[in-house]
């Protein structure tokens, strides 16, 4: 296959794997968190920032994922 | 639909280079300088300087004004984490470097918003630049308040663990750069991308209502990612200070 054909396939599965991760771990870590509130209002403030560092933390591979996505689509033109 | 080289031509009012690196030749070695990451920087650094020095002139302790508020709650609020996470006696010497990567951090996400320049976090020598800033700060903090008695905690508590406190060791700060980066440049290309997206008026309607949705999300996304990387560092000299059992 040409290089173009093969990068941009490479692209778009980097982009849907990476979002389909940030999808599920973001998904489990905010259901956690509103658990968390649901059962004791008064530490919303702790979990709240946690449930952010978290969400941050989680991102960051889904991230890389798409910056790699991104150098492929230049190369789509063959 | 336009192409993404294209849209970047059609958006460089100010001229930078394409695909810009300036060679220099030292001695024998081979240097290589990007003028719109240094440029910016500096820009950046001049915001900074100016709002900091503009904000405390003057400053007053019983009737705060105006911009001095500010800089006082981004003061305790980095205050409140670094006290959170180690005793405060040994970080009050952290408190200083963490609160000047929180603003520089926070203000070169948020420069890249404006519509013709762009981040100098965007560029992966910037942050690899303060992710090894915090290598060093382990380090140091580790081997001041524990002597080299530090290096023990390598092969604690079996001597087989030794890789895999290594790789950790070395992963602090590629996960902290590559964060960063990918956040900021996936951000800013993104934006180019939606301006072309509907049809040939780049300038006027293609795609402008959604770039905007996206420079809107784009805000929180520069303050969360200063905000983390912050919190990281003081975690990992925090970790590399405490003393546990």
């Amino acid at each position: 296959m040409e290089v173009g054909a093969g990068a941009a396939l490479g692209a778009a599965l980097a982009v849907g794997l990476a979002a389909l991760g940030a999808g599920i771990g973001d998904g489990l870590v905010s259901s956690a968190a509103v658990s968390g509130i649901a059962r004791q209002p008064e530490a919303k403030g702790n979990i709240m920032t946690l449930m952010f560092i978290s969400v941050g933390l989680i991102e960051a591979m889904p991230i890389i994922g798409v910056v790699i996505a991104f150098m492929l689509f230049g190369k789509v033109g063959g | 639909m336009l192409s993404l080289e294209h849209v970047e031509e059609q958006l460089n009012i100010w001229g930078w280079p394409h695909n810009g690196s300036w060679e220099l030749l030292v001695g024998n070695t081979h240097l290589q300088f990007n003028p719109k990451t240094l440029i910016m920087t500096w820009i950046t650094m001049a915001v900074v300087i100016i709002f900091v020095v503009a904000a405390t002139r003057g400053m007053s302790l019983r009737k705060p004004k105006g911009a001095q508020n500010i800089v006082e709650m981004i003061w305790e609020f980095i205050r409140g984490l670094v006290n959170d996470n180690m005793d405060p006696k040994k970080g009050a010497a952290l408190l200083s470097i963490v609160v000047t990567y929180f603003i520089f951090i926070l203000f070169s996400n948020l420069i890249g918003l404006v519509p013709t320049l762009s981040s100098p976090t965007a560029d992966y020598n910037t942050n690899l630049g303060l992710a090894l800033c915090t290598f060093l700060l382990i380090y140091i903090f580790g081997i001041r308040y524990k002597g080299l008695r530090y290096f023990k905690h390598y092969i604690t508590p079996f001597v087989f663990f030794l890789p895999i406190t290594i790789i950790e060791d070395l992963s602090k700060p590629i996960t902290l750069t590559f964060r960063l980066y990918g956040n900021i440049y996936a951000g800013e290309v993104l934006l180019a991308v939606l301006l072309g997206l509907l049809g040939g008026w780049l300038h006027v309607f293609g795609g402008f209502v959604t770039s905007v949705i996206w420079l809107a999300f784009s805000i929180f996304v520069g303050c969360i990612q200063a905000f983390i990387f912050t919190m990281l560092s003081i975690v990992y000299v925090s970790q590399a200070v405490s003393e546990e059992h």
